[in-house]
């Protein structure tokens, strides 16, 4: 689908962009806002910060669509991850974030993270699954996505070799992703 | 669905988790920001992250005590889940030297109770963890039995900590040639390992049963660990006092784990 994006529809949508389309701006939030805030969120692990740091972002791109300033509109997508990366870089170099100087009215009202977060449903079929893990595999899970120990970390903890932890990770996550497809499996092989 | 470019999905893992370099960081955000396979593999993780993040003080404080024993050996660590233990008993109680036992005194409330057990599951968590056995590969004459051959391959990828391809290889083993007793001994130890004790036990509580030392006397010890790791405490003396009495186990842990146990609660 990338090559297909970038290709086509890219630059299209941002030659609407220019053109003062708000549907258009709407469609480029609503397809990299979730994927910035994914990204910003992988970075610097802190759910709010990702949430303002995300929002940067988008205006920034939006700004640089508006102006027609995309250098290459057929790498769309690299342009806003660079973007992305570079508001990211700079908050973790001590730059303050600039939001205070922009305004919030450049944002379409799609600009939205709900959906990475609040699906009450799936939050519940999440936390049940979760509680059917056996406790050293949540800790696993806690050491890895929570706190950010490598496999190696965990194995020095346990004093087991690194392959058993992300194989106890691997499953583990499995069995959860299933359950929160509603897919989940009696316990076994 | 898969994707083309990066089918695993341990890729996704690999990047939530924060086990990627820069470079490869910053490759895989650049495909998923059009990806939309890899991407719903990136936000369901992440909301699994969510999910796991401490809501209240007493995980936190949990987490934290986890945070000590990074580094140390398995025998440290046990020692560390009984002294946790003790440790939670005493701040559990608000008049220590009101009574000796926390299950006995009488101004324990329920979040004294809350926190006791909390520890316990903890400590228990701990001694339950399982250090792989070794295995020596023995040297033969070529004309094995093809079950024999197929142990032999399938030990190949336990030595080398494929514990998946080892399990998968000895069920084999053990369907065609049960009497076996190191291939049931070794998957039931790899079932362990891979974090399942309740399909543990069929294998240990065979090679057991087939009296063939030394897999008999040390799937007693394995044995405990899995009942361990389902808090069947007394199972757990019980195959330990089996294990100790043959000096089954690491040198001297089927003792040591006996006594972690009498060290919690009733």
């Amino acid at each position: 689908m990338g090559d297909v994006f970038d290709s086509s529809v890219g630059p299209a949508l941002l030659a609407r962009i220019a053109n003062g389309d708000a549907e258009a701006e709407t469609s480029l939030v609503q397809q990299f806002g979730p994927r910035i805030l994914a990204m910003v969120l992988a970075r610097t692990r802190d759910r709010e910060l990702a949430r303002d740091l995300a929002q940067d972002a988008l205006i920034a791109v939006l700004r640089a669509a508006r102006a027609g300033q995309v250098r290459d509109p057929e790498r769309l997508s690299a342009f806003v991850h660079g973007v992305a990366r570079n508001v990211v870089s700079n908050y973790l170099r001590g730059n303050r974030r600039r939001a205070e100087d922009q305004l919030v009215d450049d944002v379409p009202a799609t600009v939205s993270f709900e959906d990475h977060f609040d699906d009450r449903e799936r939050q519940a079929l999440l936390q049940q699954a979760l509680a059917s893990l056996g406790d050293a595999d949540r800790r696993i899970l806690e050491w890895t996505l929570v706190e950010g120990l490598t496999p190696g970390d965990i194995a020095g903890r346990l004093g087991v070799p690194a392959d058993v932890v992300r194989t106890r990770k691997s499953r583990a996550l499995k069995r959860v992703l299933a359950a929160m497809a509603g897919l989940l499996r009696p316990a076994g092989l | 669905m898969t994707c083309e470019r990066y089918p695993d999905p341990a890729d996704a893992e690999r990047y939530v988790s924060g086990e990627m370099s820069e470079p490869e960081q910053s490759t895989f955000e650049q495909h998923f920001f059009t990806c939309d396979i890899c991407f719903d593999r990136v936000r369901e993780l992440q909301r699994v992250q969510a999910a796991l993040r401490p809501a209240g003080g007493a995980h936190v404080t949990q987490r934290r005590s986890a945070g000590w024993v990074a580094g140390l050996s398995a025998a440290a660590v046990l020692v560390l889940a009984v002294g946790a233990w003790q440790w939670f008993s005493r701040t559990a109680q608000p008049h220590p030297a009101a009574g000796t036992s926390a299950e006995s005194s009488p101004r324990t409330g329920p979040t004294d109770a809350s926190a006791r057990a909390q520890a316990r599951q903890a400590a228990l968590s701990t001694l339950a963890l399982v250090t792989p056995p070794t295995f020596t590969p023995v040297t033969t004459r070529g004309n094995e039995s093809r079950a024999r051959q197929q142990f032999d391959a399938a030990m190949r990828k336990y030595v080398a900590g494929q514990y998946a391809d080892a399990e998968a290889g000895l069920t084999a083993v053990v369907a065609s040639a049960p009497e076996l007793a190191p291939a049931q001994f070794y998957l039931g130890v790899s079932r362990l390992l891979l974090g399942y004790p309740a399909e543990a036990r069929p294998p240990l509580t065979a090679a057991a049963s087939l009296g063939v030392s030394p897999w008999s006397e040390e799937s007693h010890f394995y044995l405990a660990k899995a009942a361990l790791a389902h808090d069947d405490v007394a199972t757990a003396t019980t195959e330990l006092k089996a294990a100790a009495a043959s000096g089954a186990g690491p040198a001297g842990e089927a003792s040591r784990l006996l006594a972690a146990l009498n060290d919690l609660p009733h």
